[in-house]
């Protein structure tokens, strides 16, 4: 339970507030404190993901060089930026981009991709873990 | 904050090493001039797109300031190349 609650429910059993005034307090602590359900076991709000990682570990022999690994680490700072720079590109242009991409085969539409939106995007990108594993070879794609 | 430091290291495969650290603020000072070249031409670009050369720079700016704790790790048998910008 949390010290901000006892605190009301202790203030209830004073006598110092209301039944139905301490039921709006404990409303007003939750609208403050979405993360936390009703069940107190529930761990704190998980920190924000600040990395994007990719490691792959293949095994000896793997396309015939040998054992191989990869383990790259980018800023989720970098995506922003990147994204911000990139609505700075003239609507032709990315019109030109989404043709060419189109034609390699990634129909993506760049022109949909608003820096506004990237804020939602991140926060789903924490709940994301994509985990390849093979006999030669373990893929991991994850935020931390 | 922009990159302090860039770290690379390489080790072919005969097991030499070789570990570079760049200092990037005294880099950009000695590049200065071909900077500022290079500040002219995308700023006339950018006009010729119709792309505020302001916003350009300050976004610009952002994502090199972003660069901060890129890490590149590529091993490959006895051959390994690792880019650490910090």
């Amino acid at each position: 339970m949390s010290e901000q609650r006892r605190q009301i429910l202790q203030m209830l059993a004073d006598g110092k507030v209301s039944a139905d005034e301490a039921e709006q307090l404990i409303a007003a602590l939750e609208r403050d404190q979405p993360s936390f359900s009703s069940s107190d076991a529930e761990p704190a709000q998980k920190p924000r993901p600040k990395y994007l990682r990719v490691v792959v570990d293949s095994a000896e022999n793997f396309g015939g060089d040998g054992p191989g690994k990869v383990n790259v680490r980018v800023p989720l700072q970098l995506l922003r930026a990147g994204v911000r720079l990139a609505s700075l590109i003239p609507p032709q242009a990315l019109t030109k981009a989404n043709e060419e991409m189109a034609k390699s085969g990634v129909p993506f539409d760049l022109t949909q991709l608003k820096p506004e939106q990237l804020e939602e995007l991140i926060e789903h990108l924490a709940e994301m873990t994509v985990d390849v594993d093979q006999p030669d070879a373990k893929v991991q794609v994850f935020c931390d | 904050m922009m990159p302090q430091l860039v770290s690379v290291r390489v080790r072919n495969g005969r097991g030499r090493r070789i570990r570079v650290w760049i200092p990037v603020l005294p880099v950009l000072l000695i590049l200065s001039p071909v900077l500022l070249l290079v500040l002219v031409t995308a700023a006339i670009t950018c006009l010729v797109w119709r792309i505020n050369p302001l916003h350009a720079l300050h976004r610009s700016w952002r994502l090199l300031c972003a660069l901060s704790g890129t890490r590149f790790e590529i091993e490959q048998n006895h051959t390994s190349v690792l880019v650490n910008i910090r």
